[in-house]
């Protein structure tokens, strides 16, 4: 396993970038990436490898963007004037085209509450095992288990939405 | 019993994944070597909150922003173009790719792949036209991806190969800095004679020593596939290739044999061939031990 953090950066963060695109639905990420590791940097020694390096920074990951997004979400009540919706940002939709049904793919997602597209990303787009996702989504592994199928249904039914808009 | 949703989970799985420009990755490197572990959390607070409130100030002054910071200006903002297409070229019935009447490439068969020199190091570009705007005009080929633009070949046209043609060039592309889709223009005399886009495949998966010359995304999955490594510096006779999964257990363990050896034109250093087989039982994530050295995950 490797010991420093600069290992785990060439390891783990195409897992955390793909995460945090997916996520945010942005590829603005570099930030995101950035403070995550160093947030591990200075929590290192809390690491006691109970869990994998990479569960546990994707982990922080998701933390620092709720808590950001928490924090901006203040703001906003505050003064809902300066903010409007995130939509769908198009350059990410773009980067997805590969076949048309990776583009449909990615708009029911998109369709989806943050909690079930979080867990769709992690076990579907990662493929993080059952316990991996409990521990990232701070729940006991049979929970995770229902929360995904329910996502997956969720996922389905937003296709066949995403099918009829577009026929 | 396949589960009704085993599709579904296929097809997410096999959505794109992505990683950070190397300048970004570079970046965030270099923070973290110079960022010791005992970095004051908030000892920046005061100056954000402050710059917040600052910044609050101001956009009350401006007009109304649409999107901020996390919905903000993408790296991509170009509409998808058309892709190439592959046709047969008379008299010689060459397979080029490109687009009929207009515009085509001949050369490597296979998709382009980052970083990499070799796919596009021989390249036959085709021109269709008016003779008198194309032969002895100036080309260059641009490609655009995550807002950095890059020339992938530039020169003279000449007049046609073959009857079928009204211009051509040999020439070779600069490699492609990232992965994905890149959207190309040809121009002609400084104008835009044509746009098409192209998918590129992520880089080889490459250790210290050694690349492999496969894209994974291009290797059958569930049977033994022939795989050849590439090696930078002395020859060995054989070594020894583990495919990993992301967990790292292993799940195939082979050895390769060196095939032969090459002059590297670009860095006249000597490359070393080995060739061997392996089985990826599925699509996924996957690490190679090669020779002892390790590649970072990838996907097949």
């Amino acid at each position: 396993m490797p010991d420093t953090i600069e290992e785990w950066f060439h390891l783990y963060e195409r897992d955390l970038t793909s995460y945090l695109i997916y996520f945010t639905g942005s590829f603005d990420v570099e930030d995101y990436v950035q403070e995550t590791f160093l947030i591990a940097l200075q929590k290192q020694d809390s690491f006691h490898k109970r869990s994998h390096p990479r569960t546990w920074l994707i982990s922080i990951a998701r933390h620092h963007v709720l808590d950001t997004y928490r924090r901006k979400k203040v703001w906003e009540r505050l003064m809902p004037f300066l903010y409007s919706s995130p939509p769908v940002q198009a350059s990410l939709e773009a980067a997805l085209i590969a076949t048309d049904d990776q583009h449909r793919l990615y708009l029911a997602i998109s369709k989806l509450s943050a909690r079930d597209r979080d867990v769709v990303i992690l076990r579907g787009i990662l493929e993080l095992s059952v316990s991996e996702t409990a521990q990232v989504m701070n729940c006991d592994t049979n929970h995770a288990r229902v929360l995904f199928h329910r996502a997956l249904a969720k996922l389905r039914k937003s296709l066949e939405e995403v099918s009829y808009e577009e026929a | 019993m396949k589960k009704p949703n085993d599709d579904l989970e296929e097809k997410l799985n096999r959505l794109p994944t992505f990683t950070l420009p190397t300048e970004q990755k570079a970046r965030i490197l270099q923070s973290l070597q110079c960022d010791s572990p005992e970095r004051k959390k908030y000892s920046f607070r005061p100056f954000f909150v402050c710059a917040a409130l600052l910044c609050i100030a101001f956009l009350l002054f401006v007009p109304l922003r649409t999107n901020l910071s996390l919905t903000g200006d993408g790296p991509l903002t170009i509409s998808p173009d058309k892709e190439l297409e592959r046709f047969l070229m008379s008299p010689r019935q060459q397979e080029v790719l490109g687009i009929e009447g207009r515009f085509a490439m001949l050369g490597s068969i296979k998709p382009f792949v980052a970083e990499d020199w070799r796919r596009g190091a021989k390249m036959m570009l085709f021109f269709w036209g008016e003779p008198a705007q194309l032969v002895d005009k100036p080309f260059r080929l641009e490609a655009v991806h995550s807002n950095q633009t890059i020339t992938l070949a530039e020169g003279v046209l000449s007049g046609p190969l073959n009857d079928s043609e009204d211009a051509h060039i040999l020439t070779r592309f600069a490699p492609f800095p990232e992965e994905g889709r890149w959207h190309v223009k040809v121009y002609v005399n400084d104008q835009v004679f044509e746009t098409f886009d192209l998918e590129v495949l992520p880089p080889f998966p490459k250790t210290e020593h050694y690349t492999l010359e496969d894209s994974p995304a291009e290797l059958e999955t569930g049977k033994e596939v022939d795989i050849s490594i590439e090696r930078f510096g002395e020859s060995k006779k054989v070594i020894q290739v583990e495919l990993q999964n992301k967990k790292g257990k292993v799940i195939d363990k082979q050895w390769f044999t060196e095939e032969g050896e090459f002059i590297d034109a670009r860095e006249s250093g000597i490359l070393h061939t080995f060739t061997g087989k392996l089985t990826f039982p599925k699509k996924g994530t996957w690490i190679l031990v090669i020779d002892g050295e390790k590649t970072q995950p990838f996907k097949n």
